[in-house]
């Protein structure tokens, strides 16, 4: 009954063994192993990161692989903005030019035996249809930060052994903040009234330390809000609440068992330094925060307590009070400084995850279709109401 | 007056009767209706007419090298018989950067209703060329390997599975 093998193929009869069935991978908002009400944005191979919403909320672009795409959010079809070479780690999208985006990337277009870059460059793409050009706007960028309600985008420069801070917009001309710090940015944000950043700035030499900074346009100054103990290291960026500052910070592994590596820390007026951030618990292990575009909440990947599955947190700054948005029990959850966006309205969180493998796994579905088993984008409701609608 | 009792006796025991028979046609009646009824919660999709049966020992004992067995069952669920059943293989890897893809590819000349026929690839999956570490990227995304693999017949009808092989 078998008539022809082609190829290297052949056959034989296998074995008695045990079937596997395969892995559910649903599309739909019902239950992508994230908790109910969260759908999936992006599907197939490729390491995703970078999320960032277009302002109108219709379209979603990212990184895959080291160059960047966009598609609409509804739809799955893609669109590839960067050569695929490209090396692109982060985007965000420039409102006020169609299809504007921001990208940050090698100084040059990379080659795969290129090693990693100190600095990055940034690039605006350009809008034609079908384009893959794109235009160098600022060389010597540590990281950036998007501004979704200006449609800009905050930059640190590295200037020698000083940082300043410049924000791209639209145009493509940047706007430099007054005042220098000196040492390397490694994380910043805006204020929620936006006249005010924060950076995380690794000072230079063999005694490096972290600090926390503040830019101030309106007032043209720059002032050091927190300097680190000599182990403490900042992850990611600071984020500025309307109730404080708040940051993760790494602390040496002692070893003990249950020691909590990553801690979430706030700097408030008043609190004489910086504090373990009230709400949150002491076991809790924070690995990365964005604040809402209100400026009244945090969301937070983290663990409830160090042996606990990551799941992504509210935090409401002004009372407290943590809820969690989705319940995980497979998925590992990427806490990178852009892998995690809030909508510009602020009912969705976009992160980025994939199911936790422990060995071949298989799924009804051709490989492009396959969600859970790649790092892909997920869209998490914030509000009760808006998962209990989903459902 | 003997016979006024009699008639009523009769008129009632016509009575009983009667209406005994109309029950035991009731019970009778919803007994049947019952025993028509549909299960409760009936799995109302059909299985797929061809079916594609991967086995775990198997995938398990894979390796990230040439010349790896592959086995799986094809079946066919239908009820008719398919003919030049045509299985492909790809393996790809998880980069899509890289276009490196292994096509394979296997035919079934013959597969009965209710049959179900063993198959094997020989496959090379040595690792797939890996792009340079880039700073901030996980390492663990360029050890796996993609399997997918997709059985169609000239009529359209097509099963598909996707394995993904963590090396």
């Amino acid at each position: 009954m078998l008539a022809a093998a082609f190829a290297l193929a052949g056959c034989a009869h296998a074995t008695e063994a045990r079937q596997i069935s395969p892995t559910p991978d649903v599309q739909s908002r019902t239950d992508v192993g994230l908790g109910p009400g969260v759908r999936p944005l992006s599907s197939g191979p490729g390491e995703k990161s970078s999320p960032s919403w277009e302002p109108s909320g219709d379209r979603i672009a990212f990184v895959v692989d080291g160059y960047v795409v966009e598609k609409p959010l509804d739809a799955p079809d893609v669109r590839r903005r960067t050569t695929r070479d490209f090396g692109a780690q982060a985007v965000s999208w420039i409102s006020g030019s169609s299809d504007g985006l921001l990208i940050l990337g090698a100084d040059q277009p990379s080659r795969v035996s290129d090693p990693p870059a100190d600095t990055l460059t940034a690039y605006q793409a350009l809008s034609k249809e079908g384009s893959l050009e794109v235009k160098r706007l600022l060389d010597g960028v540590s990281s950036m930060a998007p501004d979704p309600d200006s449609g800009g985008v905050l930059l640190a420069l590295e200037d020698g052994a000083r940082s300043r801070l410049a924000l791209v917009g639209a145009s493509g001309e940047p706007l430099t903040y007054p005042g220098t710090v000196e040492g390397r940015v490694t994380g910043l944000s805006l204020s929620p009234d936006r006249d005010q950043a924060v950076v995380a700035v690794q000072s230079p030499g063999p005694r490096a330390r972290f600090e926390i900074h503040a830019f101030s346009s309106a007032e043209n100054r720059q002032q050091l809000l927190a300097r680190l103990g000599p182990d403490l290291e900042v992850i990611g960026a600071p984020q500025w609440t309307r109730n404080g500052i708040y940051y993760v910070a790494r602390e040496p592994d002692d070893g003990s068992p249950g020691a909590v590596p990553y801690s979430l820390y706030r700097l408030s007026p008043g609190s004489g330094g910086p504090e373990l951030a009230p709400g949150v618990g002491s076991d809790f292990v924070a690995l990365g925060v964005s604040r809402s575009p209100d400026g009244e909440h945090l969301a937070i990947i983290g663990r409830r307590n160090p042996g606990s599955a990551p799941n992504l947190y509210k935090l409401d700054t002004a009372t407290g009070s943590l809820s969690t948005l989705t319940s995980n029990e497979n998925m590992e959850i990427k806490a990178g400084a852009g892998d995690l966006f809030w909508s510009v309205d602020g009912q969705f969180i976009t992160i980025v995850a994939r199911s936790l493998l422990s060995g071949p796994e298989t799924y009804p579905a051709p490989v492009d279709a396959v969600v859970s088993g790649f790092y892909n984008l997920y869209e998490v409701p914030v509000e009760e109401a808006v998962r209990d609608r989903s459902r | 007056m003997k016979g006024i009792l009699a008639l009523l006796s009769g008129a009632a025991a016509a009575f009983f009767l009667t209406a005994g028979a109309f029950l035991l046609l009731a019970n009778l009646g919803s007994n049947v209706a019952e025993s028509d009824l549909p299960p409760r919660s009936p799995d109302t999709s059909p299985a797929p007419p061809l079916q594609l049966n991967l086995q775990e020992e198997q995938l398990a004992a894979l390796e990230p090298r040439p010349q790896q067995r592959f086995d799986l069952e094809v079946s066919n669920a239908s009820a008719e018989a398919f003919s030049n059943v045509t299985l492909t293989l790809r393996v790809l890897p998880t980069d899509t950067t890289l276009a490196e893809t292994r096509h394979y590819r296997v035919a079934v000349s013959e597969l009965e209703a209710g049959e179900s026929e063993k198959v094997r690839f020989e496959v090379d999956l040595s690792r797939l060329e890996a792009r340079s570490q880039r700073s901030g990227e996980p390492s663990g995304e360029t050890k796996q390997v993609l399997m997918e693999v997709q059985a169609t017949t000239p009529e359209g009808i097509s099963a598909v599975r996707t394995v993904i092989l963590p090396f």
